[in-house]
């Protein structure tokens, strides 16, 4: 095997440039490919790898994240797109150690199990709820039609969400 | 009296881990200086290899090592390894591909495009051989052979015949000659897919000291360890097989898969971590869909419907190699003779080979496939002789104390229970005989209400065949529970710590697991064979058990009271109906104050089957299977609109016989994710095999329910056993079971609305032909 | 799954926007929401040197209803403010409708109404990666020389899946495309070519700025319905939307478009023509319903059975004619 050239590898690595990112709240440089998704960002240059791929083709909805409160697919979303708006991601949502009242529904309901989906689940239900306080089992079927569970079969999820959504 | 936790809706420990993103499963471990791996596939589904040629993907900057076959010591591996089915399938590609997608090399580079490259420049060349795609033309004379094997006892002048299982028992002809009425139906299920949402993924990284640290998504971390030893012909001493959360497995993480070998052997040839991460597509093409089957099912029945025996043939097609597909043929028969009596039996089931993908074993295994042809049989005979489902199947059902034909004993089986309290919480025999009413009705909207019944086995034996545990006290009279267990997100370590809250009188919150780690726990049978709870569950009372007993020893001696006048409670010990006591943490520091340094810290240990020396036989179904049985009936509630054929499942009802719920909610979480999936089984999900080609690779393509399918689920249980103080508990599966009742009843259901049968899964109405008739 | 590398731009005006498509010549694509192009992309289906965003462009997102006009919605409107936006509710129902009926909630959130009319043809032959690919010999549409749907086929039958198209046809839309020589206005029809391979008339170099229905479609009743295996995410397996035009009871206009059952939204000829002047009522549904089920030729390049979707259009276009009568 030969050592590749430092200077092979620059040509193939393409260019990088550096961004700015607001993810929970602050603001991140980052150095990135125009290709890069908000997803690779999260995970590989933030290590914010709540947010999962279990598709990478938009299917899924493991890599749901808030873009300016709007549920949408880290996956398909541009990170260099994403520039100048509010990220938020799983691990914004109990940012000061307290779990939000969504996401202690889901332990005390059993809505988790494998937990692949979960972070996914949360912030479109997190985003639901800001929209709408009072979702029909409807709305919130429907709200949740991009995010696959494979575990739940979504009756605990929904029963989460809904005591959540009689507390308010 | 104490406090009992046994039982208590707890919610699940790792819940915040889970909820906050902080939970980290194989994919999300990375480690500096990690390299990327790529697996290169066969694009032929049969074929020879003649060359493999890496220089040019070798050269290129940033590849850091490829591997072959020839780097593979001609090593096999199989689901099953014993002398009669030897391992088939070599970890890479030696001399010959079976199926599109086998895995032929494997690379390490710096990045994905560069592991990517270098797979486009592995020249690999290629002599095609005829393949076979479809089981009954692989069976014939003549057939292009896939495999040179041979059964010695096989039935039939068939080739290409991977397994075959074959038992009979009573006097089948008599019972076909006295019998009232003889049905003989052909059931066809589809081949369905896992769907487990976190994808296929392995980090290993062989570090200077020669250990081989591996993380992968799997369901037991102490089976992956022994096929990696054996097959990269190391120690399993220096395999390290790390615990990390698993996105979801239901079958379909369980063998070894090629892809934890190569990462493995890239990280010992280039020293550095190493990744490799399915693609979903990929997962869905070539990784391993559920075992499927044909099955002929011919029953005859005296006058009142009772069985009076059975001729069933079973046609498996396992694909490219035998995966599950021996192990698939004899639980068919399991499944087949658990629920109902059955005098005489002639039983054969073959495992074929074909050139397809190879299957793995998928949540219940065989049981929603011949529960679905025997459920769904059982109605129609009831049709045919004018007796009501219930009546049909209480007049068969098993009853407490009853000996199964391989002379396992099915104790204090609920199964009559479940049926009866099931048809009681639905009013079923009312709702059956309106829809039926209605069936001719004008409307295209149509009820239907359908009864499906199960049984499943709760652990056997099969390597490793031991579960033990580790209860350790630390200072502050806290403690940690060391476990091989692996939770796959049935929530194993919520009900391990139950036990240990229950045995020491502690809070949920005063117990941390450590689990699932080869290195640092004891060994565990894995979340697999549907005996976690049985099995894990005792070795950890035992272990919880002996760390009271020296715990309270010491306390004893500060109490100056007898051991059995003692009890523990709020993390101190207290002389019962008194009020001295003495905390935990004084009790620990005493005992090893007094003791030369011995902390406390309990073992315990148990295995299925105790008095076994072996598991059952594959070849003819006889031998002990299992020492506890589960039971269930359960009823489907379904909504068809004959118009558009669609068919919309409006409520699960499942009573069941779980021995006694450790977590009723855990196990209603169970139930509902198995109604789910017997859902999407009944009505939309099927995959598409085309040629050894998947057409459906995807979530869009493969109709895996959403949240719009969710079916309305509730329970009943029935207790049969119960958790007592200083004596093996008794538990009863409740994660694969519930898959089969439901198929079953779903299938009755729509029959109850429209008036006809399936065969057929998934069922399908076809839109606009009642207008069109 | 990684991207093909690209460059990225992202003008803030519609004038940038051509000028930057014009400079990168073919190699250049539109960027809308993505959940339609990126997917190809990732599945190296498409690999353009450069992107150009319509993010940054606020003229795109406008939507204005104009008295006697009709209804303008910018190209850059998502489907998820098409689906509640006032406006378009109070003005054409049926269109909000429709657009909650795609996909899912978080494409919704990004996917455009542009996007959606201009979404690529899709085939279970087609929307694979290169991976699956080397067991199947390549199809015309992966540039390929065969068919795998049509085996005799001489061009590729993708099949066009789009929700909004076929309603906004039927409404009789038009579409105003940009280019470096100038804005010009075409029925929205006009930009399908009817192949699978290449299912746009020629784009390059070309922005659709927005879509107008005219104000005399706005008095119409119209619907669009979807036949799809889940209640949610999925394609439409067929899809019929229906615009129709009553004076005293008797239908003065009629027009049917299909999606997920051709290469291109498909409008059913003579549709208009058999129901004009007739009352609206059961016997013109059948009517109706046949003549779309006779048009719908559907193939087996789609999960579900063909001739279950055919089905389908028949019962949908009455169900939706049946919806009219109450």
């Amino acid at each position: 095997m030969k050592r590749g050239s430092a200077k092979t590898l620059e040509k193939e690595k393409g260019s990088e440039k550096i961004i700015a990112l607001t993810v929970n709240g602050e603001d991140h440089l980052v150095p990135v490919e125009d290709r890069d998704t908000l997803l690779d960002v999260l995970r590989n240059r933030l290590s914010l790898t709540g947010a999962k791929e279990g598709c990478g083709t938009g299917e899924c909805g493991s890599c749901t994240v808030l873009v300016d409160g709007k549920p949408v697919l880290a996956c398909l979303t541009l990170a260099v797109g994403a520039v100048g708006k509010e990220i938020t991601t799983i691990e914004g949502i109990a940012a000061s150690g307290k779990l939000s009242p969504l996401q202690k529904a889901f332990i005390d309901h059993g809505a988790v199990q494998c937990g692949f989906c979960s972070s996914g689940m949360i912030l479109s239900a997190t985003a639901l709820l800001s929209d709408n306080a009072k979702p029909s089992r409807q709305d919130i079927q429907k709200a949740l039609e991009g995010n696959l569970c494979r575990c739940t079969g979504y009756n605990k999820i929904i029963e989460a969400i809904e005591s959540v959504k009689d507390k308010k | 009296m104490m406090e009992t936790i046994i039982g208590k809706r707890v919610p699940r420990i790792d819940g915040p881990a889970k909820v906050t993103g902080e939970a980290k499963y194989t994919v999300d471990i990375q480690m500096p200086g990690m390299l990327c791996a790529k697996i290169l596939r066969s694009p032929f589904p049969h074929a020879r290899i003649l060359n493999i040629d890496t220089t040019k993907a070798s050269r290129i900057p940033g590849v850091k090592a490829v591997i072959t076959g020839r780097d593979a010591w001609g090593v096999c591996h199989g689901f099953v390894e014993t002398p009669r089915y030897p391992a088939d399938q070599y970890v890479l590609a030696n001399d010959r591909v079976r199926y599109i997608g086998e895995e032929v090399a494997a690379v390490a580079a710096v990045d994905e495009d560069t592991a990517m490259e270098a797979l486009n420049a592995i020249d690999v060349s290629y002599e095609e051989l005829p393949a076979v795609f479809d089981l009954f033309e692989a069976m014939k004379p003549g057939a292009p052979e896939i495999h040179p094997v041979e059964i010695p006892d096989l039935i039939g002048d068939f080739r290409n015949i991977g397994g075959q299982c074959a038992n009979s028992y009573g006097d089948i002809e008599a019972a076909f000659s006295r019998a009232y009425l003889v049905r003989k139906d052909r059931f066809e299920p589809e081949l369905r897919t896992h769907c487990y949402l976190e994808p296929q993924a392995t980090v290993a990284h062989y570090d200077a000291a020669g250990i081989l640290h591996v993380w992968t998504s799997g369901m037991g971390t102490f089976r992956k360890r022994m096929h990696l030893s054996r097959t990269l012909n190391i120690p399993a001493s220096r395999v390290h097989v790390h615990k990390s959360w698993v996105g979801g497995a239901f079958g379909g993480k369980i063998d070894l898969f090629s892809h934890e070998f190569c990462t493995s052997l890239l990280s010992m040839k280039t020293g550095k971590p190493v990744r490799y991460s399915a693609e979903r597509e990929e997962i869905f093409s070539y990784f391993r869909h559920s075992q499927n089957m044909i099955v002929d099912l011919e029953t005859a029945v005296d006058r009142e419907g009772i069985l009076l025996g059975q001729r069933v043939r079973c046609y498996n097609d396992c694909g490219a190699y035998r995966g599950s597909g021996v192990v698939l043929i004899f639980t068919t028969w399991g499944y087949l003779v658990l629920p109902y009596r059955m005098p005489a039996l002639d039983y054969i089931g073959y495992s074929v080979y074909t050139n397809n993908p190879v299957r793995a074993p998928q949540r219940g295994h065989a049981a929603p496939k011949i529960r679905f042809a025997g459920e769904t049989q059982m109605d129609m005979i009831a049709s045919d002789l004018g007796i009501d489902p219930l009546t049909i199947r209480l007049r068969n059902a098993r009853r407490p104390g009853e000996t199964l034909p391989n002379g396992d004993n099915i104790r204090k089986a609920g199964l009559i229970e479940c049926i009866l309290q099931a048809a009681e919480k639905t009013d079923f025999a009312r709702k059956y005989e309106e829809n039926r009413a209605l069936q001719k009705a004008a409307t295209h909207i149509k009820r239907g209400i359908g009864m499906g019944a199960s049984g499943y086995f709760t652990g056997t034996l099969i390597y490793p065949n031991n579960s033990a545990a580790m209860v350790k006290f630390n200072d502050d009279g806290t403690v940690h529970l060391l476990t091989g267990a692996l939770d796959i997100g049935q929530g194993a370590e919520t009900i391990l710590a139950q036990i240990v809250a229950q045995e020491l009188g502690l809070g949920m919150e005063d117990i941390q697991v450590v689990s699932g780690d080869t290195d640092a726990t004891p060994v565990d049978i894995g979340s697999w064979i549907s005996g976690l709870t049985l099995v894990t569950g005792n070795a950890v009372k035992k272990a919880a058990e002996d760390a009271r007993r020296v715990l309270l020893a010491s306390a004893s001696e500060a109490l100056q009271a007898a051991p059995e006048d003692l009890e523990v409670r709020s993390r101190r010990v207290f002389v019962k109906g008194t009020d001295r006591s003495i905390s935990f943490a004084q009790a620990v520091s005493r005992h090893i104050r007094d003791n030369d340094g011995d902390p406390i810290v309990g073992r315990g240990y148990s295995r299925a089957l105790k008095e076994a020396e072996f598991g059952p036989s594959l070849k003819n179904a006889k031998g002990t299977w299992s020492e506890s049985y589960a039971f269930d009936a359960q009823i489907a509630e379904v909504e068809v609109d004959t118009r558009t054929g669609q068919i919309r499942i409006t409520k699960a009802f499942t009573a069941h016989d779980c021995g006694f719920p450790i977590n009723p909610l855990l196990v209603e979480g169970q139930i509902d994710g198995q109604a789910s999936m017997a859902a999407g089984q009944a009505a939309a999900e099927e995959i598409t095999v085309k040629e050894g080609v998947t057409l459906n690779p995807s979530f869009l393509d493969y109709k895996l329910p959403t949240a719009h399918e969710m079916v309305e689920a509730q329970y009943i249980d029935v207790i049969t056993e119960a958790y007592e103080k200083d004596r093996e508990f008794v538990t009863k599966e409740v994660g694969e079971g519930y898959v089969s009742g439901i198929l079953g009843a779903i299938s009755n259901a729509v029959a109850n609305a429209t008036g006809k049968w399936s065969t057929k899964l998934p069922i399908k109405i076809m839109p606009g032909k009642e207008e069109e008739e | 799954m990684n991207l093909p590398r690209f460059i990225y731009h992202s003008p803030s005006s519609l004038k940038e926007c051509i000028a930057t498509l014009a400079d990168k010549k073919n190699s250049a694509q539109v960027l809308a929401g993505g959940s339609d192009l990126l997917v190809r992309m990732k599945l190296r289906l498409e690999a353009p040197g450069s992107l150009v965003s319509l993010a940054d462009i606020p003229t795109l997102k406008d939507i204005v209803y104009r008295p006697g006009k009709g209804l303008t919605i910018g190209a850059g409107v998502t489907l998820s403010l098409l689906a509640s936006d006032a406006v378009i509710r109070e003005r054409c129902p049926a269109l909000a409708d429709a657009a909650g009926l795609v996909a899912t909630n978080q494409i919704r959130t990004v996917a455009t109404i542009g996007g959606n009319i201009l979404q690529n043809t899709r085939c279970r032959y087609y929307n694979r990666s290169p991976l699956w690919g080397m067991a199947v010999s390549p199809c015309f549409k992966r540039n390929g020389g065969l068919c795998h749907v049509v085996p005799r086929g001489k061009r590729c039958f993708a099949v066009y899946q789009g929700d909004l198209a076929p309603l906004l046809i039927a409404l009789n839309a038009s579409v105003k495309i940009v280019s470096k020589k100038g804005a010009e206005e075409a029925p929205l029809e006009s930009l399908y070519s009817g192949d699978g391979k290449s299912p746009f008339n020629n784009l390059a170099g070309k922005v659709v700025e927005g879509l107008t229905i005219p104000e005399g479609s706005l008095n119409m009743l119209s619907a669009y319905r979807k036949y799809r295996l889940r209640g949610g995410i999925d394609f439409p397996l067929a899809g019929v939307a229906v615009a129709l035009k009553l004076d005293n009871g008797l239908v003065q206009d009629l027009r049917l478009c299909l999606t997920g059952v051709a290469s291109r939204p498909f409008t059913v000829q003579g549709a208009g023509d058999a129901a004009k002047g007739k009352p609206l009522g059961r016997e013109l549904a059948r009517e109706e319903g046949k003549l779309a089920y006779a048009a719908a030729h559907p193939l087996a390049n789609l999960e579900g059975d063909p001739a279950a979707r055919r089905s389908m259009i028949r019962i949908m276009t009455e169900d939706i004619l049946a919806s009219f009568m109450v």
